[in-house]
């Protein structure tokens, strides 16, 4: 009970006026702060609601179409202006953040370590090209940013997604090299479904 | 056919498939209506689209050169004018712009103001006052030929709306700045936006285009 009126209280405070306005203020802090402020906070709702288990569906597939539908909707630069000049856009991506995260936490027990491991590294590559188009172009891309704005915050998503991309290699690496190591027979065959993170 | 998830389900093949190709159908109809096709992913550029195809006629509003003459933009029809859009206070990319404007000048200036006007507008009236866009313009040696403007009024809906049928986007930041489209527009001598060009740094290219038009 006290982790759902924390959490109530966290999404209010998010979504308050002032919050989001100092949040939609610059293109770093909308992007990489409030975006996955909200996906942090979907799924933290995911776990203090969990819903009752698919029994006729296989969520892992139809949630990683979802976030990555999102992330490459909330990632163009029209809808980055959009999501700070008009209103209903703005609450339309804050509820599209809350149910991407919410999304994550039915879909991702669902989904084998190979899966998790392609959808991570292809979303993060997505996240430095992005970071290197905001860095490299000399006009701005976003109507709602200055160009200043732009080359900041494409230098953060690189450094960001860099940092993210090591961990995640170097986490990928360690358990298929436990695996190998406890189970030489399971890593040949290719199958990691009692890996810690199946 | 069926398969079997880690909980130890089974599961028909479309129950497996149906979900999430629904979905990523779902997504690729939102994407393809947002970005107009999957050819504007930019609010300038879905401005520039939503204008509609080419040759169209270009709105008129109302500009004030450097000379404190007031007219419409109209009135420099019957020759081509190419048309961009800047304001002097812009530390980005205008000044890239102007150093274009510039050079295809000094490349086309035996056409000018006969055949060809180049006509910078400033989005910034209150600042870009007749004085400065004067000095400016003498700063780049007094060019016959290139008229450095503004709108004659600050920005409001109605000239934004003007300015979006020809394709160009304008919003002004909380900096006292403005964001707008860097591309260049063609005009023809009957006042249709007859070409595009995508700026800045483009000037030898909008050359080559320009003398072949000319020819």
């Amino acid at each position: 009970m006290i982790w759902r009126v924390c959490w109530v209280i966290a999404v209010v405070a998010t979504l308050a006026p002032p919050v989001d306005s100092f949040l939609d203020g610059s293109m770093s802090r909308h992007m990489l702060l409030q975006m996955p402020l909200l996906v942090v906070l979907g799924y933290a709702a995911g776990l203090a609601w969990p819903l009752p288990r698919f029994r006729h569906a296989s969520p892992g597939l139809a949630a990683i179409f979802f976030v990555m539908g999102s992330m490459v909707f909330w990632m163009l630069p029209r809808s980055l202006d959009a999501a700070v000049t008009l209103a209903w856009v703005d609450q339309a991506m804050h509820l599209n953040m809350l149910a991407v995260g919410w999304i994550l936490v039915i879909g991702l027990p669902h989904l084998s370590f190979h899966v998790k491991m392609a959808f991570g590294i292809y979303s993060l590559a997505m996240a430095l090209t992005a970071g290197v188009v905001y860095v490299a172009t000399v006009v701005p891309v976003c109507s709602a940013y200055s160009l200043q704005q732009q080359n900041e915050a494409g230098t953060l998503l690189l450094w960001v997604s860099s940092a993210l991309l090591v961990f995640l290699l170097g986490r990928g690496a360690y358990l298929l090299a436990a695996i190998t190591f406890n189970d030489p027979e399971e890593a040949r065959n290719g199958s990691t479904s009692r890996s810690p993170i199946a | 056919m069926v398969g079997k998830d880690p909980d130890g389900q089974l599961k028909s093949l479309p129950t497996r498939v149906v979900p999430p190709l629904l979905i990523l159908v779902v997504w690729l109809g939102v994407l393809s209506w947002w970005t107009a096709g999957f050819s504007a992913f930019t609010t300038f550029s879905y401005t520039l689209q939503a204008a509609g195809p080419l040759p169209r006629a270009a709105p008129s509003f109302n500009i004030r050169d450097q000379f404190g003459v007031v007219r419409e933009n109209s009135a420099f029809s019957g020759r081509h004018v190419l048309l961009q859009f800047s304001y002097l206070s812009c530390g980005d990319v205008c000044p890239l712009s102007m150093a274009d404007y510039h050079r295809m000048h000094a490349a086309l200036s035996s056409r000018m103001p006969d055949e060809l006007l180049l006509l910078t507008v400033s989005v910034d009236p209150v600042r870009d006052t007749t004085q400065r866009l004067f000095t400016t313009w003498s700063h780049h040696g007094r060019p016959s030929g290139w008229y450095m403007a503004a709108l004659a009024s600050p920005l409001d809906d109605r000239i934004r709306a003007d300015l979006r049928r020809l394709g160009v986007w304008v919003s002004s930041r909380d900096d006292n700045q403005f964001n707008h489209s860097a591309q260049a527009f063609l005009l023809d001598p009957e006042g249709q936006v007859v070409q595009v060009f995508e700026g800045p740094g483009n000037s030898d290219r909008i050359v080559a285009a320009l003398r072949e038009r000319l020819l």
